[in-house]
């Protein structure tokens, strides 16, 4: 029998059911191994680094300098002991000026893991400890930004320093994909010397240990009740990744966007093997006359079933690994981190996904080809059922949340996905039902026979069109959004800025600068918006009952677990008698220049935190804090492109701390000489410019475009094979249509004209449904993300009903074109 | 299983055969309390109008379906004990079939097709009987050729020789040349008859044609569900 398997195989295999079942697996594997394997790259390279992630075993973190003997502890202890001190900054090279990321660090920097340095832009990186006093180091990209090399001179605050290396590697590097500075590595006897260490500046102070476990012990417990709530005692596990929670949902979306493909090709793979199963049924019945015993069949379809699945997971993996590459050296640049190659969880994830999907897709179909019965060769109406349709029904659905189940690791996140994504379904399937309904009450009016059949079919074949309409439908909405969000809704965002609005932000203005540094605005002409005082506080308590300090939500610690939610991080807190426009009082009342320490919240704030009027803060501030009470509620314009706070004090609390100040101004084009000279002149001061801030998040735009596409790409492929599927077992249907109206006269260009008109109309509805949800989700995007006013898009009505009929109908000619080229005789041999 | 069932000089012996199916609220009777006996060797003819139950009947006797109410016992074999896995091999070892709509498999070539029923039955030198098979229904330099590219005549031709392959005790045959021209079926006949007599086969053949009907050594006439000897 295995010789005439095979010849049964290779003759299968001409037909085009089991190349549609070969492509949709290759596809399901080759995205899911495209998607886990760059995700699963990313967390090996974050887990070989997580030991020297902190560059010590325990770090106290502060914004103030901690007052306790830490150093004395550590010498006690035999432990090993370095501090830094972080703060952002301008450095200027000549003329050329970039904002950085200070960090100087002591000399025997870093206590755990390796610092790379390399002494030339083109060298090798060497392991290094801290740069000496007078040198600095810094990221490579600084080096382009200030157009400098290797021992030139750059300013940071007062104090000038000599290039001598550039970082290639720093153990404790931040891994934020937005808004990060480039690094400059400075020694920490130089730190005071730059003149940027005062009151309200922004400083991140690090003291860090390590050494044996018994000493670490030790050190927590004389350490955990000395510190204050604003100060932090991080070790490996607790300081955690600020990337592994964004790559967890990274890599959930990714999958689980992916899985929109994966279902589509596995329904691809449903429509093939049911079509070559129903093709064999026959076969089957004549194999069981001829004496054959149910094992002999199984044997013989599931050699072939086998060959097909393995050969294509086999493609689908070695596709995948191929198109990884451009894909992890995007991730790579985007996240700056070199990436492992990872081999055997993708392998794993999209093997599996491959088999899982062939076996709950095709299974079913397999088992009712098993049970046909000999009789059939007599009655071939003779259907005995061994599945019944709510068993391949209930079959499927587990199958579904199985891989929802395996790809989000979260049941409570399966269910409403599984729910979430039946009831976006039938939104839609609701949506080309009534598309297609006007369409068939269009068909008496319309005076080409062509398109009066090519309506009949669609009518006809409008139940098993739904899959494919389906898929078409979701594939054309994410590339209109794709489109639409990258060209229009930035563009809108940006002009939503009116004329002359600040684009440039101050901070860092200490208050003995404030009066000089309005009268060189005033000098040059330019306004300055308020300025407002600022202090970095950490909440404490709400009503003297402690809130959590808990910075990542998946962050355990039963102390902080218990409490009621905190912010999660210090919060910028600003002093004012005044509101600007961008504030609306929605509750209480504005204390203005009353005192009484008192506090306006900003109301999304006070939900998230479950805070009312009333209330009683406490703050940190340093070693200092601050009891206030809410006094009313605030809604705060936050694209007003001006300084605007969650938490706005009245101004006798303001007293008690040192502070500095922050404010914004509109920069005219051709300025920033002037810019230039008044940071040399206060280096202290940190502006930020908001169109780089704008860049910067359409790169972001761009990255998830990126992932979009990918998507798109694939859900349009699984879709174009459905399509495929679908039109293959409609061949036999179309051909015997054909010798009717060929046998009635209808001519090759009407016959044309009815296919071409068919699949035509088919793209058309499923892009007018595209179009229709792609402009509610726009819409939402508007309201809930962008708070922009709500458009029609009409670019979407158009682009999605045309771009829709053209793919459509490209497909379906494609596949049916042969059969237009037959005369009738050819037609009516290869019906019989 | 060969040997197994031990060859009696009455070869099929069906008794008290009832069939009766469901159709909507009311019962169907498609067999009404049949009778036959076919001796080894004999070939009988089943003939009738349309929808008489000829077919049924066939289907019953050579273990494709069950009766509702009987015995059917072939090649000493009771058809109620045995199961679905039993009957398999049973047609395997003693039937052989020729339908109507030939039923070859489309995706394997004539060869293909004969040489299918003699390696079930795991004989060595299947391609080899095969050919040879094609060769005596006069088909051998059509042995790479598809059902497709085959005309009606051959590709019942082809069904024959798949059905003697194994040289089986009995022969069912459901109208062998209703769906081919007047020559082509009368040299199907022949060959059906000149193969049949040859190899010994028992023959039982379902037909409406009379003139068929009467190259075979008895004809039973089935009407409304039941079997009577018919008069030649």
């Amino acid at each position: 029998m295995n010789g005439l398997s095979w010849r049964l195989f290779i003759a299968e295999l001409r037909r085009g059911e089991l190349i549609i079942v070969c492509l949709a697996i290759i596809l399901a594997v080759s995205s899911v191994w495209l998607f886990s394997s760059v995700t699963y790259q990313v967390e090996a390279a974050l887990v070989s680094r997580s030991s020297d992630f902190l560059a010590a075993d325990r770090v106290v973190r502060s914004a103030h300098p901690v007052d306790l003997p830490l150093e004395q502890q550590a010498s006690q202890r035999q432990l090993n002991y370095a501090e830094q001190l972080l703060f952002p900054t301008m450095v200027f090279a000549g003329d050329e000026m970039a904002l950085a990321n200070v960090k100087a660090v002591s000399a025997n920097y870093p206590l755990r893991g390796e610092l790379l340095i390399r002494p030339a832009l083109l060298a090798q990186g060497e392991v290094s400890e801290a740069p000496l006093p007078g040198e600095a180091w810094l990221a490579e990209r600084l080096f382009y930004q200030l157009g400098i090399d290797i021992g030139a001179d750059i300013e940071v605050g007062d104090k000038l320093l000599r290039v001598s290396g550039v970082i290639e590697r720093e153990p404790d590097a931040p891994f934020s994909v937005f808004m990060t500075s480039p690094r400059v590595l400075i020694n920490l006897q130089d730190a005071e010397a730059t003149g940027v260490i005062q009151p309200g500046s922004r400083l991140s102070y690090r003291y860090q240990f390590a050494g044996g476990e018994a000493s670490l012990t030790q050190l927590d417990e004389w350490l955990r009740p000395r510190l204050a709530d604003n100060q932090r005692l991080l070790d490996v596990q607790s300081a955690g990744n600020p990337l592994s929670e964004a790559l967890e949902r990274a890599q959930r979306f990714l999958l689980l966007a992916g899985l929109i493909g994966v279902l589509l090709a596995s329904s691809a793979i449903a429509v093939a093997s049911r079509l070559y199963c129903r093709r064999h049924y026959d076969v089957v019945a004549i194999f069981k006359v001829l004496g054959a015993q149910r094992r002999q069949v199984q044997r013989v379809y599931l050699t072939h079933w086998c060959l097909i699945v393995l050969t294509a997971v086999l493609l689908g993996l070695a596709l995948g690994a191929v198109l990884q590459l451009p894909l992890s050296r995007v991730a790579s640049q985007a996240l700056d981190l070199e990436l492992p190659m990872v081999w055997w969880r993708p392998l794993l994830v999209a093997g599996g996904t491959g088999w899982l999907c062939a076996l709950a897709f095709t299974l079913p179909t397999l088992a009712q080809l098993f049970g046909v019965a000999p009789l059939r060769v007599i009655r071939r109406d003779h259907d005995a059922s061994v599945v019944a349709p709510w068993q391949v029904a209930l079959w499927i659905v587990l199958a579904v949340f199985v891989l929802l189940y395996w790809y989000s690791a979260s049941l409570q996140l399966s269910l409403l996905l599984m729910g979430g994504g039946m009831l976006a379904v039938l939104l839609i399937v609701g949506l080309q039902t009534l598309v297609l309904r006007g369409l068939t009450r269009w068909r008496e009016h319309s005076r080409s026979l062509g398109m009066r059949l090519a309506i009949s079919s669609l009518y006809q074949r409008a139940s098993s069109n739904q899959l494919q309409l389906l898929g078409f439908s979701i594939a054309i909405m994410l590339a209109l959004l794709i489109w639409v969000v990258q060209r229009d809704l930035i563009a809108q965002w940006e002009q939503q800025v009116p004329e002359g609005a600040p684009n440039h932000f101050v901070l860092n203005i200490a208050p003995n600068q404030l009066p000089e540094i309005q009268q060189q605005f005033a000098d040059a002409e330019l306004s300055v918006s308020q300025l407002y005082p600022m202090v970095r506080g950490r909440l404490i308590s709400v009503n003297d009952e402690a809130v959590s300090q808990r910075e990542r939500s998946d962050e355990f610690d039963e102390k902080q677990s218990e409490r009621r939610p905190g912010p999660g991080r210090e919060l910028n807190l600003s002093f004012a008698d005044t509101l600007d426009d961008n504030n609306k009082i929605v509750a209480g009342s504005w204390h203005g220049s009353e005192v009484g320490a008192q506090a306006s919240v900003e109301q999304e704030f006070a939900e998230r935190l479950g805070l009312q009027l009333g209330d009683r803060l406490l703050f940190r501030v340093g070693g200092l804090e601050a009891l206030v009470t809410v006094t009313s509620l605030r809604s705060v314009d936050w694209n007003s492109m001006q300084p605007n706070f969650y938490v706005l004090m009245s101004t006798d609390v303001l007293d008690n701390f040192g502070h500095s100040y922050m404010g914004s101004f509109h920069l005219p084009e051709g300025n920033s000489r002037w810019l230039s000279g008044l940071l040399r002149e206060f280096p202290t001061l940190v502006v930020i410019d908001v169109a780089a801030l704008i860049a910067r998040l359409q790169g972001v735009v761009e990255q998830v475009g990126l992932a979009l596409k990918l998507v798109f790409a694939i859900v349009l492929v699984a879709s174009s094979l459905v399509l495929l599927a679908q039109t293959q077992g409609s061949l036999d249907e179309r051909k015997r249509q054909l010798v009717v109206l060929r046998t009635l006269g209808a001519g090759r260009a009407t016959l044309r004209a009815s296919i071409v008109w068919e699949f035509v109309l088919l793209g058309a509805v499923a892009g007018v449904v595209a179009a229709c949800c792609s402009q509610l989700l726009l819409n939402a995007l508007q309201y809930w993300v962008f708070e922009s006013p709500l458009t029609l898009a009409w670019s979407l009505w158009l682009a999605g009903p045309i771009s829709g009929a053209l793919v459509v109908a490209l497909v379906g000619a494609l596949r049916t074109s042969a059969l237009l080229k037959l005369n009738s005789a050819q037609l009516v041999r290869r019906i019989s | 299983m060969t040997g197994q069932y031990q060859t009696p000089n009455i070869i099929i012996n069906a008794e008290g055969l009832n069939h009766r199916v469901d159709s909507g609220s009311e019962q169907l009777t498609l067999l009404k309390d049949i009778n036959l006996q076919v001796s080894q060797g004999e070939s009988v003819a089943i003939v009738g109008a349309s929808g008489s139950g000829k077919t049924t009947l066939l289907s019953m006797l050579a273990g494709l379906d069950s009766p509702s109410e009987g015995e059917i016992a072939v090649c000493g074999a009771n058809l109620k004990q045995l199961d679905e896995e039993q009957r398999a091999t049973l047609r395997r070892e003693k039937l052989g079939f020729i339908f109507q709509q030939f039923l070859l498999i489309p995706s394997l070539s004539a060869l293909d097709n004969v040489m299918l029923a003699a390696q079930l039955r795991g004989l060595d030198d299947a391609k080899a009987l095969a050919a040879e098979w094609l060769e005596r229904v006069g088909l051998r330099e059509r042995a790479s050729h598809f059902p497709n590219q085959l005309s009606g005549g051959e590709q019942q031709r082809v069904a024959i020789a798949r059905a003697f392959i194994c040289q089986p005790e009995v022969l069912f045959a459901d109208e062998p040349s209703a769906n081919l021209d007047a020559d082509n079926g009368h040299r199907i006949e022949e060959l059906l008859f000149s193969l049949n007599q040859q190899l010994g086969t028992t023959l039982v053949l379902v037909t409406h044609d009379p003139s068929l009907a009467a190259r075979c050594d008895r004809v039973q006439q089935m009407a409304g569900g039941a079997l009577s000897e018919a008069r030649p």
